[in-house]
């Protein structure tokens, strides 16, 4: 596999939205092993993106319109340092449709927010 | 549902009819975003094709239209599986999956006729049908067909609270703690400020077990919210919330316990 500092961006996000589709179904089956090994990948992805000029994180903008909701959560919390009102209402849009239990995990990124503890950088 | 599930119906009867039934309109369903090419339809969050079908238009339907009990017993689709005899890996086959990003369809479920090996696989079908129920509702005909059907299902003798109970109205926090005294399958008891963080952080048992920290919720919300404690989370800086909690008060451990419960449906706003 190409090393991450020499993937494509276009590839990366494709890369962050399969890795957000697999965190969707380890979400609902509450294996948290593999969620787990699945955040640290997308970390990864995240942190090439950020590093790159002009912070090419902004490109997962394009995915708040993507249909699987955990895909559009991540893609929210990678860019709200970037893009906060926007990611923002992504974020809002999962916590209102009470589809459990990503709408919990949105919800309580709004509370974190709003109280302190989550400083999005 | 099987494809040619409308053979179990009447000459003349419409299956859609019988899957509109009782059908509830839910505002905050997930609906497919704007932009896309099925936007605005109704979807389970996970993909972009609105799968719904169950949310379109209502019919009346007679219960004499309803066939036998062992041909819904089919209707349900209950099928033998192949187990994988490695534990911890997916099981060949179709898994819900990333193809179409899985997640509860809103057509019934899938029985499965033995009890799954692999506990994802087991938690999935439970999620499934849990979800599936709330958005048909349980009382509707259609949902009592699928319960009767699961009531035939050993494996699932186990589990047939647990999916009835992952759809009660949320209550407060009165009403939680006092439910502990009354234990009823279905339901677990659950701490407010985790147990073991508690120990780790040297609370006493009695402290712990204080009835101002137990509640009696449903089984797999309890599931779901133990899972979330566990979960590499954005929110502190991509530790999970057991870890961010493993040096806060006990007072902010149990602000954040009862955030969870309310944020999982368990607890009024």
């Amino acid at each position: 596999m190409m090393r991450l500092e020499q993937t494509p961006t276009q590839e990366l996000i494709d890369r962050f939205t399969r890795i957000g589709e697999e965190q969707y179904q380890a979400i609902w089956v509450i294996d948290n092993a593999r969620y787990n090994r699945l955040y640290r990948e997308m970390q990864e992805i995240k942190d090439e993106l950020k590093r790159r000029p002009g912070d090419e994180r902004r490109a997962l903008a394009k995915l708040y319109d993507h249909p699987n909701m955990q895909v559009r959560l991540m893609a929210a919390h990678a860019t709200l340092a970037i893009s906060y009102t926007a990611a923002r209402q992504v974020i809002q849009s999962i916590a209102d449709s009470g589809f459990l239990p990503y709408s919990a995990d949105a919800g309580m990124t709004l509370l974190n927010l709003d109280n302190g503890i989550y400083k999005p950088a | 549902m099987k494809a040619d599930a409308a053979r179990y119906l009447r000459p003349g009867s419409s299956l859609d009819a019988l899957f509109g039934v009782e059908q509830k309109y839910n505002p905050n369903q997930p609906r497919v975003p704007a932009g896309s090419s099925d936007g605005g339809q109704w979807t389970n969050g996970a993909s972009g094709s609105a799968q719904n079908d169950a949310a379109q238009s209502s019919g009346n339907i007679d219960l004499g239209n309803l066939p036998s009990f062992s041909d819904l017993f089919a209707l349900f689709q209950i099928a033998p599986q192949e187990f994988d005899t490695t534990d911890d890996v997916q099981l060949a086959g179709d898994p819900p999956g990333i193809g179409h990003n899985g997640g509860p369809s809103l057509d019934p479920p899938e029985m499965p006729d033995e009890r799954p090996r692999l506990r994802g696989d087991r938690v999935g079908f439970l999620k499934d049908a849990a979800t599936w129920l709330g958005q048909v509702g349980k009382a509707s005909v259609i949902g009592q067909l699928f319960l009767g059907a699961a009531n035939n299902v050993e494996w699932l003798d186990d589990y047939q609270h647990t999916i009835q109970t992952y759809n009660d109205p949320p209550k407060t926090l009165d009403e939680l703690q006092a439910d502990v005294a009354n234990p009823e399958k279905g339901y677990q008891i659950h701490h407010i400020m985790e147990q073991t963080a508690a120990e780790r952080w040297g609370l006493s048992r009695s402290e712990i077990d204080d009835p101002s920290n137990l509640v009696r919720v449903p089984t797999m919300k309890h599931w779901e919210i133990t899972g979330w404690y566990g979960r590499s989370n954005e929110d502190f800086g991509g530790q999970s919330p057991r870890e961010y909690l493993s040096d806060k008060s006990a007072s902010e451990r149990y602000r954040i316990g009862l955030y969870a419960l309310r944020l999982h449906g368990v607890l009024k706003p």
